[in-house]
């Protein structure tokens, strides 16, 4: 092996630290801390940043808060986490963004939301909340799309509360080891392991429904939990 | 210019060869030609007419009144040796060929017929050897290399292949050469040809190839030479300015400097009638079919043996993919039970793949799932071959982990929910409430872009226009109530919901509004009103009236 002299070596050391740096600005996907973002930050700002690799707790204080818009917010966004390419030959190469709705009562209505935002949806029809948690058991341990929406809104309140507390912990160790980012929408705080709570206190009215959708404010109040390992 | 005779003396060449080269193997080709292939379909079926002159027209005809029908200027496309006699030849007009025969036939080529009896030839020659080249309707080109008595005793085995071909009834000729093309033209001097003619018994006339003489196709026209597109590669119109117009005045000239005058293409036709061109063949290969299906001795009544017998199954489906270069893209399972009856699925892949445990996998979820009425006794498993998965993705796209294992996950939530409760929802063209329909998450986008058999636009219905702001959340079925109501003009205006999970007094209303639709097809007729009302607690719901009056919550704006 030839020998390098101590000055290749030393302006190598300079250009390195610049390679790197233009590499960086030019692909700052490739750049990130790990597989996973920390955080699914939005390019909207009515979302919130949700934590990935842990449970999120979504829950109205009023009626008619508006917790369906965060649902139609994901559904438009473009998220290069949600991207997926496969090598199928019938799927375009361009990539689709799948996200996952366990609607734990098939309360869900398409016609609410526009054709392009339904083509993006992998909705998993539940009759009650077990299906729902088995569901989103399967999911996590599949660990193929980064963000997952457990809706409980209209599932009777008995039966969540019925609901171990050892299966949130469970999705909760599921959603850490895939990475994935677990939204749960509940009509009261039932998650003791969710490592965000968000609570929304919006309370629209009969007018505005008549509005544009992207005119109405969601106001929501933010708590965070340190994340602890069990 | 004088035609120098040229001699190609096979089994003498190739005896020198093999001195020169202990591993030298001979090279023949044999071609196998029908001659006026569509005319001779036609005359096959129709022996009274085979001594008759008759011709093959290119538009439709009438034969009972013996004239063409509509085409200004019908041409003949072939003719048999009866007409020949009276002077008629391809390419004359109608017109001319009945002024010199007013007794000539005139058949209209029949597409389906010849479609018929080229399969049959097809077949004929597969028996004959495996490496042959479709050359053209009613012509073959067969590789003898592989035949090894074909190459030690031509003779008798043209007279055996020709008395194969009987069955046929339809006249063949039988030529051999050391290359295609030459076979091709060989076949077509009638010194050098074998021949099957029915008359209407077979008559059989071979003729020995020892030796390929230029002499013998020096009097065919240059244009009688096919390249490998089944064109010339030199306008033939430039060889006859240069007085070229047979094959024994191209053969004779000297190879040297033929290209600068008369063109590259030129040297290629030379070297064919000199035999030194030996261009590849095109080999037919029938499509293969990757099934396989078993009667079992023993009926099978759990699932761990069944998933045994399909693991064998799919390994030797999955080799003889390997062997193809082909990738499973879906398979179809079929299961036969002791009562008859029958279990058909077909389970897509999400990604091409020849490895027969994923393919196991997916059918051990699949099979989880069915009741079976009575034990197994036969089963069958189709795979639909396809190119495998190459595709290249931009530097940072994120795919996958693994899109087999994705596809084995929405299995299985399929089998815990039941059918049509998973996939992508996708809205249809009415105007009915709640109406849409499920389709396959991994395949939805294929049908999306897909143009429907009529060529039109999909028949989405985009609601896009007549969004309410707050999505609404559904209740399924929808709940009925008892509504307090004052009667309106045309509808009942509602006051308080009295039963029902939100009760209380209504403190305003939107609506109403009436829809109705499929009102021309009375058992599909559907006609409803409906209400956006807030109650005094801020409740946002959705209200419709069916009549005569039955009151519905439909849902619930979060």
């Amino acid at each position: 092996m030839p020998e390098r002299s101590p000055a290749v070596i030393r302006s190598r050391i300079v250009t390195l630290p610049a390679l790197r740096q233009q590499l960086r600005e030019k692909f700052p996907e490739a750049h990130r801390e790990s597989d996973y973002p920390p955080s699914l930050s939005s390019s909207s700002s009515r979302l919130p940043a949700f934590p990935a690799g842990a449970l999120s707790e979504l829950t109205p204080v009023l009626p008619a808060s508006g917790l369906s818009l965060i649902l139609a917010e994901l559904l438009q966004e473009n998220h290069p986490e949600s991207s997926l390419t496969t090598t199928t030959p019938h799927l375009p190469p361009a990539g689709r963004k799948l996200l996952a709705l366990i609607d734990g009562r098939d309360s869900f209505d398409p016609a609410s939301y526009s054709a392009d935002s339904c083509s993006r949806l992998l909705w998993i029809r539940c009759r009650n909340g077990d299906e729902s948690l088995r569901c989103c058991d399967l999911l996590l341990h599949d660990a193929s799309l980064p963000l997952l929406i457990l809706d409980l809104l209209l599932n009777p309140l008995e039966e969540l509360r019925r609901i171990p507390s050892s299966s949130w912990y469970r999705l909760r160790n599921l959603a850490r080891q895939s990475g994935a980012s677990l939204l749960i929408f509940t009509p009261r705080h039932l998650i003791p392991c969710a490592s965000l709570h968000l609570t929304f206190n919006s309370a629209f009215t009969l007018a505005d429904l008549e509005r544009n959708r992207d005119e109405l404010k969601i106001v929501c109040d933010r708590e965070e939990t340190a994340v602890r390992s069990s | 210019m004088t035609a120098k005779r040229l001699l190609f003396g096979v089994p003498e060449r190739n005896r020198r060869a093999r001195k020169l080269f202990p591993t030298f193997r001979l090279h023949l080709y044999s071609s196998l030609h029908i001659p006026s292939f569509p005319l001779s379909v036609l005359l096959r079926d129709s022996p009274g007419i085979t001594a008759e002159p008759a011709a093959l027209v290119n538009s439709e005809t009438d034969p009972s009144s013996r004239t063409s029908s509509t085409r200004a200027t019908p041409l003949l496309l072939a003719v048999n040796t009866a007409a020949s006699r009276h002077r008629i030849a391809p390419g004359l007009t109608v017109t001319r060929a009945l002024a010199r025969c007013p007794q000539l036939i005139l058949l209209a080529p029949d597409p389906s017929l010849e479609r018929l009896h080229q399969n049959a030839f097809r077949e004929y020659v597969s028996s004959l050897g495996p490496d042959f080249e479709e050359t053209a309707p009613g012509t073959f080109l067969l590789d003898l290399l592989s035949i090894s008595h074909a190459l030690t005793s031509p003779l008798a085995w043209t007279e055996q292949a020709l008395r194969k071909a009987t069955h046929l009834r339809l006249p063949l000729h039988l030529a051999i050469a050391p290359t295609p093309d030459l076979a091709l033209l060989v076949g077509r001097s009638r010194a050098l040809r074998s021949t099957l003619t029915f008359h209407p018994e077979p008559v059989f006339n071979s003729v020995p190839h020892s030796v390929f003489s230029i002499q013998a196709i020096a009097d065919l026209p240059v244009s009688s030479l096919q390249t490998d597109h089944g064109k010339l590669t030199t306008d033939p119109k430039l060889l006859q300015l240069w007085g070229i117009d047979t094959l024994g005045a191209l053969a004779a000239l000297p190879r040297q400097g033929l290209a600068e005058r008369l063109g590259p293409g030129v040297i290629r036709l030379h070297d064919i009638l000199h035999g030194k061109y030996h261009r590849l063949l095109n080999l037919h290969r029938p499509p293969q079919q990757f099934t396989i299906t078993r009667e079992l001795e023993h009926p099978l009544e759990s699932l761990e043996p069944l998933l045994f017998v399909l693991r064998r199954g799919l390994d030797s489906l999955c080799s003889r993919l390997r062997s193809s270069q082909r990738a499973a893209i879906s398979s179809k399972l079929t299961l036969t039970f002791a009562d008859g009856n029958l279990h058909l699925r077909e389970l897509r892949l999400p990604e091409p793949t020849c490895t027969p445990s994923t393919l196991l996998r997916l059918l051990h979820t699949h099979l989880d799932t069915v009741r079976a009425p009575a034990p197994v006794v036969a089963w069958s498993l189709l795979l639909t071959p396809t190119l495998p998965g190459e595709a290249q993705h931009h530097l940072f796209d994120r795919s996958l982990r693994d899109p087999h294992r994705f596809a084995d996950t929405l299995a299985r939530l399929e089998a815990l929910l039941g059918p049509d409760r998973l996939g992508t929802p996708r809205s249809i063209d009415t105007h009915r409430p709640d109406s849409f329909q499920m389709e396959d998450t991994l395949c939805s986008r294929t049908s999306r872009s897909a143009p429907p058999p009529g060529g039109g636009p999909l028949p989405i219905f985009d609601r896009d226009s007549i969004q309410a702001a707050l999505p609404l959340k559904r209740y399924r079925p929808a709940l009925p109530v008892h509504v307090a109501c004052e009667p309106g003009a045309r509808f009942p205006r509602p006051l308080a919901l009295l039963t029902g999970p939100h009760r209380g007094s209504i403190a305003a209303v939107h609506g109403p509004f009436p829809l109705s639709g499929h009102w021309w097809n009375s058992p599909e007729r559907w006609q409803r009103v409906e209400w956006d009302l807030q109650l005094a607690n801020q409740t946002l719901l959705r209200l419709t009236c069916q009549p005569p009056e039955d009151w519905l919550l439909e849902g619930i704006y979060e």
